[in-house]
């Protein structure tokens, strides 16, 4: 009996268990310390929407061998692309969405192209190679945000001023195009129906891909790449082909999170994106090596979760804000602790 | 057993050095207060003259205001020194050759140092008084 | 085993494409920006006192073959706590910034200590584990800065203390230390001011490091370093030699960082150290080291050429483009692409290498069976 416990709490996972019951017990202080309960559910239902692509997007990579990308800028660069040319060509509501996600993504497939070619020539440090090349992605995107020839009044810079805004507002343009489609408020807390459709349907169609032919020779190439060499998989194609979908799954995840938070962040923004989404899959039970779709939700629930009670809960009892500190231990922790269990869980 | 005693000697010595730097790095505020006394029923006073206090090598002016648009009536000056151990030095600003008198003082850790320069250069013994260290909100 | 002039250029050129890389596009960026060579001098002698110190603690790990140690973060953070704590207690001068050090010395063994156990646990992953074992430590260091301190560590000093009574001010006035090392013996040639102890101190250290190569942990360390699995068959307890490695960085950079900010002589408490690693990691590789090989002077022409292309790039683009921002942006991206170039290319040829050798034993192979199949 208690050691069926302490075995299904080690598939669970301690950090799941840990992190879960903080949350639970959140939401029951919640209440006793003056916070509201329904508006925090709806808060954390809207944060799933705004954050859940993008940790969907790094899932191909993981299990085609290729590790956590810590180069998720590069897809999200590509996502902020198609997010100020759909500004500039001025087409609001979800057609300008959909142009939107129609320009990123041939830039996403190229940058994916560049970037899954390095990836394949640094086998075995692909994170550290690929954290350092989307931090150069960014700052080189700084220098092409301040010199591309965008014109639209909503983006530049006033009076004088050159280059495009650190942050340009989407109201005029796509503002909640997904989160508004079809919402309804049930007994105080507010569902963004449409926002969760579209991860549904993004989450289908990956589904749909890891059952395909491709998709399940690029998990055989995850899990043994020598085995799946030998069966006549090429390898190198199967990363490559992960890597681009991770870049134009990155590209459209961006975009949602842009048209429900509603702004472009560009410039330093993006620099540091990678790192929550990855902590979110870690959270939801993934590995260095391994994830599901499953991990995914549970893990954007979870670590979206903590990222809207803590602060609203913690700073009612101790009266000061420790959330950003708490996001940065237990985001950058989790990683941590998951680049340390790799080795072992191969024996 | 001989490795383990250098090793605890050695961190012997970096405490008591560590304690050391503490002891003659701390900063200690001076105060020197040169308003007017009353010892004996007798009035002592500066004058108007310059006076150049030397404390350690630092040289401070002092004078009492003379333009009578000035309001300020003030009669501290606050200084910074380090260390427990220093010298106080007095002379006129016209007369630097001839020092009117010459003492040492010392401060301890937690202490702020007080000077009364009247009582100083009229050759009095309480010139001189501590405070502890306290931080104003 | 004597090789022709021309391939001895070649693989001179090979070996230090990047400094070469640099110095070519400094050759162009300096005269563009018009700074006299009086001003670069001298902002040179500054920067490497300043930068030297921290970037010689990157050496030891790689000695290890633990590559460039991004948890030189971790001991920034100690340096740091004790330069509060000096501050705190109004301890000023030469005496204070050698205090600090005192201080912040069991910190930064503690903390490289937990850092080398975590890097153990996490082989052949080490640069990406310290890397964001850095960003991990960065809560923690906030969480004892600007909660713990004032409440359960005392801090008195209002100057430091945030108005609500704990935590610490974004930003401490060093003045009370400022370049308290860089003065301590003055030397000026012409206009050019020479911070002689900062320099003694960063000798004394090449001096350590040239003598550590040769004592037995540091022996010890390259034959890890080389093959671990060899290494422990003689005898060579790997993990602690490893663990050694990252504490001896951890200290250094501890007292690194501190160098550094009695010379700025401003600390912003909570992003001082964020950088560090990635600067640090970027003037060694621009300086011609690799994951697997760095020597002291990679790190003196490092810190040269990575701080010259620092003062330039702002007004060389501002006159190339107009915008001064563009050079501002130009030298973060510089620093983060030299990285990420040189550790791909690192990763690469160890890559192409291991695939000959897998390629040269399967040839055997194949040879063996094809004699085998012609004997019978």
């Amino acid at each position: 009996m208690k050691n069926s416990i302490i075995e299904s709490i080690e598939k669970i996972g301690w950090p799941r268990i840990i992190i879960g019951l903080f949350l639970a017990s959140m939401f029951v202080i919640a209440p006793f310390v003056g916070v509201s309960v329904g508006t925090s559910i709806s808060d954390v239902l809207v944060r799933f929407t705004f954050n859940g692509v993008l940790v969907l997007s790094l899932l191909p990579m993981v299990k085609s061998g290729c590790g956590l990308n810590f180069g998720l800028q590069l897809g999200i660069i590509s996502g902020l692309l198609g997010a100020v040319t759909s500004i500039e060509i001025g087409i609001t509501g979800f057609l300008g969405f959909l142009i939107a996600i129609g320009v990123s993504i041939p830039f996403a497939i190229l940058f994916g192209i560049i970037y899954g070619l390095l990836l394949n020539r640094v086998k075995g440090d692909e994170m550290v190679v690929a954290t350092y090349v989307g931090f150069s992605v960014v700052s080189f995107m700084n220098m092409m945000w301040l010199l591309l020839p965008y014109k639209s009044p909503d983006m530049i810079w006033g009076y004088g001023g050159t280059g495009l805004r650190t942050t340009i507002s989407v109201e005029k343009y796509w503002f909640h195009v997904l989160n508004d489609f079809l919402s309804f408020e049930i007994g105080g807390v507010y569902v963004p129906t449409g926002g969760f459709l579209f991860f549904a349907l993004m989450c289908l169609i990956v589904w749909i891909f890891f059952k395909s032919k491709t998709g399940t020779a690029m998990t055989a190439t995850g899990s043994n790449p020598v085995y799946a060499s030998s069966s006549g998989v090429n390898v190198n194609k199967m990363r490559l082909v992960s890597v681009i979908i991770s870049s134009i799954i990155a590209a459209i995840g961006i975009l949602v999170y842009e048209q429900g938070f509603g702004f472009i962040q560009l410039y330093m923004a993006p620099l540091y994106m990678a790192f929550p989404a990855i902590a979110a899959l870690l959270l939801g039970g993934a590995s260095v090596g391994k994830a599901t779709i499953a991990n995914v939700i549970i893990g954007t629930f979870l670590f979206q979760g903590i990222l809207t009670m803590t602060p609203s809960v913690i700073n009612n009892i101790i009266k000061s804000d420790m959330s950003e500190t708490i996001r940065i231990i237990v985001s950058n922790g989790m990683i941590v602790y998951a680049l340390t269990r790799r080795k072992k869980a191969r024996g | 057993m001989k490795k383990w005693i250098i090793k605890i000697s050695f961190v012997a010595v970096i405490v008591v050095l560590g304690v050391l730097l503490f002891f003659f790095g701390r900063q200690h505020e001076i105060i020197i207060e040169y308003g007017d006394i009353k010892i004996n029923e007798t009035e002592y006073s500066i004058g108007e003259e310059l006076y150049i206090v030397k404390i350690d090598s630092e040289k401070i002016e002092i004078q009492n205001k003379t333009s009578k648009f000035s309001r300020s009536t003030s009669t501290l000056k606050t200084s910074k020194i380090v260390g427990p151990n220093h010298s106080i030095e007095v002379y006129k600003n016209d007369s630097p050759g001839e020092t009117i008198r010459k003492d040492n003082f010392s401060v301890e850790i937690n202490n702020n140092a007080k000077i009364n320069l009247v009582s100083f250069i009229n050759g009095f013994d309480d010139w001189y008084s501590q405070k502890k260290i306290v931080y104003d909100e | 085993m004597s090789m022709s002039n021309s391939e001895k250029v070649k693989k001179f050129l090979i070996n230090n494409t990047v400094p070469i890389l640099f110095v070519v596009l400094l050759f162009f960026a300096i005269p563009l920006s018009g700074f006299s060579p009086e001003y670069l001098a001298n902002e040179m002698i500054t920067r490497l006192g300043r930068n030297s110190f921290l970037v010689l603690a990157l050496l030891i790990p790689v000695m290890a073959g633990m590559g460039m140690n991004f948890g030189i973060v971790l001991g920034a953070m100690a340096g740091e706590i004790g330069l509060i704590f000096i501050t705190d207690w109004g301890v000023v001068g030469i005496n204070g910034v050698f205090l600090a050090m005192i201080i912040s010395t069991p910190i930064a063994i503690i903390l490289g200590f937990v850092a080398g156990l975590i890097l153990n646990a996490a082989k052949g992953r080490e640069m990406v584990t310290g890397f964001m074992l850095g960003f991990f430590m960065n809560g923690v260091y906030q969480l004892f800065v600007l909660y713990g301190m004032g409440n359960i560590i005392p801090i008195n000093n209002p100057k430091i203390l945030l108005p609500r009574g704990y935590g610490i001010r974004n930003a401490i006035d060093l003045v009370n230390i400022r370049q308290a090392f860089d003065s301590f013996i003055k030397l000026k040639i012409g206009d050019i001011s020479i911070p002689v102890f900062s320099f003694i101190i960063i000798a004394i250290l090449c001096i350590f490091i040239v003598w550590f190569r040769k004592t037995k942990l540091g022996q010890d360390m390259r034959a890890v370093g080389q093959d671990n699995d060899i290494a422990a068959a003689s005898g060579i307890a790997v993990k602690r030699t490893r663990i050694l490695s990252i504490v001896i960085s951890t200290v250094l950079a501890c007292y690194g960082q501190i160098i550094f900010l009695q010379n700025i002589g401003t600390m912003n408490t909570y992003n001082s150290h964020e950088q560090v690693g990635t600067f640090a990691v970027a003037a060694i590789l621009i300086g011609g080291a690799s994951v697997a090989k760095a020597n002291i002077s990679n790190v003196f022409i490092g810190v040269v050429l990575f701080h010259m292309t620092f003062i330039v790039s702002p007004r060389a683009g501002k006159e190339l483009v107009g915008q001064a921002q563009i050079g501002e942006h130009f030298r973060v991206f510089v620093s983060y692409a030299v990285i990420a170039i040189s550790l791909a290319l690192y990763a690469w040829r160890r890559q192409a290498a291991k695939n000959r050798e897998i390629k040269a034993v399967l040839d055997e192979q194949n040879e063996a069976i094809e004699n085998r199949g012609g004997s019978q």
